[in-house]
């Protein structure tokens, strides 16, 4: 029988065994980040800290003076709610300890993500991890304090402790550092957006008579702030790494993704696309005579993206009126907003974070030195060159310039095969890593 | 509006998550209350999350030009109480919410409430708890997506 009992004795298993895989994980500490052994650490609180205010509010029904029918459907109630706990913040923790350790993630590039949330956020005072996940693509999450899971905290969190922001990347793409600009922009932005507050103070304009039906409006609310939320991203991901953030996106998402086809979360790649060229030429990178052709191609490839119909995976219960009218309210609600949404982040940027076409030609020297085989972390006056510079010129590189970089492989025909081709973008991918490396040792000098 | 630190708790942990810790934590000290006519000691930080968390951002919740993080909140608890009241009008919604935390924060002050407005907020905090509960499918079937609320 399912029972109060019998629920308290499986979830008691569960927490065990969730104990267990943080045990095992803390023997490994040494190969572990900083926030890494810092999640472990709060992983290692949760489970006692679950136990203890279960087991209070478990005697405490118990030692209440009440009708047995009432105290078991409590007991019930309460297990339940433990059980959602576990579900809800210990699967996100796991993940996170199992692609973290240092083997399974380009730690070239954890310096340099963590700048970059501490620009995208500054006072936040976010710890960063990066973990591998089997997943191909990637994702921020904030990861909850055991302490606010379990209410101890109702008021404010002590500022001097430092967040948990889990950032993960496709485990096969380990040293595809070109596609972690995805990360830098993209995934950052999220991290931008939560700060400046972009798509939380939104208004979004909605459809008449819905105000009155919750259960339509959530789906609404849910369909449209995630959206917006996603535009908001990429905006930023273009403003603050300028035509690497195009170039990458795309290349990831055909990998996993129809370019046409949209999700409750994500608007299609094409629409996707579409906003990127345009944000990019708002800034100038169109009347530069090197970048002019490549976006011009993307434009083609996503005109007229936003002006579609909703299309949804089958999976999507979208044959139902409802979805389908959600979804479709959403598309031209976005749409109208965009402009809107790009001048915001424009406004909201602080200067120094802002990529420009003013610098590509350090763009096109490093991109020099990337066909000659040579990094290009260190600038002429030994100083290290950003990270943007490093990723746009690995991608001009390999949309424009591949034919350069044969050669100094000896592979003077980069055509010839698609294994070769496949060498050349990894030993570049590789080269830029080098060069990220370099430029962070430099800047660790500095 | 809200200060740097509510928004950074906000962020920290799901709404629908933190809406169900409380409201069972609340709904557990109601229940012993109704039986035993006392308050359980050390339930008064219980009571009073649970009450902060049901205050919706104004009288007008979802009148027009509002920001999604405003309608997002509102919507999540007057959905949750329209489970209890099984009304479609908003102000209806509204003011059992309102009720639902006067009574909380009385009892949390220690103050006499009369039992049947412990049993409504208790009966309230029921429905908001079940409305924002995990609902996951078997892992042994393909799982087709539903919409997370909240």
């Amino acid at each position: 029988m399912w029972s109060a009992e019998q629920r308290r004795r499986a979830l008691a298993e569960r927490l065990f065994h969730l104990s267990a895989t943080v045990n095992s994980a803390k023997g490994a500490q040494q190969e572990l980040t900083e926030g890494l052994s810092e999640l472990i650490r709060r992983l290692d609180r949760l489970v006692p800290g679950l136990i203890t205010d279960f087991d209070a509010r478990w005697q405490r029904i118990d030692s209440a003076a009440m009708p047995a029918a009432v105290a078991e459907r409590l007991k019930s109630e309460l297990c339940k709610e433990i059980e959602d706990l576990v579900a809800e913040v210990g699967p996100l923790m796991l993940r996170v300890v199992a692609g973290g350790e240092s083997t399974a993630v380009p730690v070239e590039i954890e310096t340099c993500l963590q700048r970059q949330v501490d620009q995208a956020a500054p006072r936040w005072n976010w710890t960063s991890i990066l973990y591998a996940s089997p997943e191909y693509n990637y994702s921020v999450e904030r990861i909850p304090d055991p302490q606010q899971v379990l209410g101890h905290t109702a008021g404010t969190i002590p500022r001097t402790r430092r967040d948990l922001v889990a950032f993960s990347l496709p485990r096969p793409e380990r040293d595809a550092i070109g596609l972690h600009a995805v990360l830098l922009g993209h995934e950052v932005g999220h991290v931008r957006d939560w700060f400046l507050r972009v798509t939380e103070t939104h208004r979004l304009v909605i459809p008449k008579g819905w105000r009155s039906q919750p259960d339509r409006l959530g789906i609404f609310l849910d369909w449209g702030e995630s959206w917006i939320s996603e535009v908001v991203a990429d905006i930023f991901a273009c403003l603050t790494m300028g035509p690497v953030a195009l170039l990458a996106l795309p290349e990831l998402m055909m990998k996993a993704a129809e370019l046409n086809l949209d999700s409750e979360t994500h608007p299609s790649p094409a629409r996707r696309i579409e906003l990127m060229v345009r944000v990019l030429r708002h800034r100038g990178y169109g009347r530069l005579p090197t970048l002019k052709p490549i976006l011009d191609s993307y434009a083609d490839l996503s005109r007229m993206a936003w002006t579609r119909a909703i299309e949804l995976p089958d999976e999507l219960p979208q044959s139902t009126t409802l979805y389908a009218e959600c979804g479709n309210a959403v598309v031209p609600e976005v749409a109208r907003t965009l402009q809107l949404l790009e001048r915001r982040c424009r406004q909201l940027l602080p200067r120094a974070s802002l990529a420009s076409p003013s610098s590509w030609p350090d763009v096109l020297h490093a991109s020099d030195l990337l066909t000659q085989g040579i990094p290009c972390g260190e600038d002429v006056k030994h100083l290290p060159v950003d990270v943007v510079t490093i990723l746009n010129a690995a991608w001009f590189v390999k949309v424009a310039r591949l034919q350069d970089f044969g050669p100094t492989l000896a592979l003077t025909d980069p055509n010839a095969s698609t294994e070769d081709l496949g060498t050349l973008n990894a030993k570049l991918d590789l080269l830029a890593l080098k060069s990220i490396e370099i430029s962070e040792v430099l800047r660790g000098r500095v | 509006m809200a200060t740097n630190s509510e928004l950074i708790r906000s962020h920290s942990l799901p709404r629908t998550l933190e809406l169900r810790v409380a409201t069972g934590k609340a709904a557990e000290a109601l229940a012993i209350f109704l039986s035993t006519n006392q308050v359980p000691t050390n339930s008064t930080e219980s009571l009073l999350w649970a009450a902060g968390l049901l205050r919706l951002s104004s009288d007008q919740p979802l009148r027009s030009g509002r920001s999604i993080g405003a309608y997002k909140r509102d919507v999540t608890l007057l959905a949750a109480a329209k489970r209890a009241k099984a009304s479609d009008q908003m102000k209806e919604l509204a003011t059992t919410l309102a009720t639902t935390r006067n009574t909380l924060e009385q009892l949390a002050k220690g103050q006499s409430v009369p039992t049947d407005r412990v049993q409504t907020a208790f009966e309230t905090l029921e429905a908001i708890r079940a409305s924002v509960a995990a609902r996951r499918s078997s892992t042994t079937e393909r799982i087709l997506r539903g919409r997370p609320r909240g």
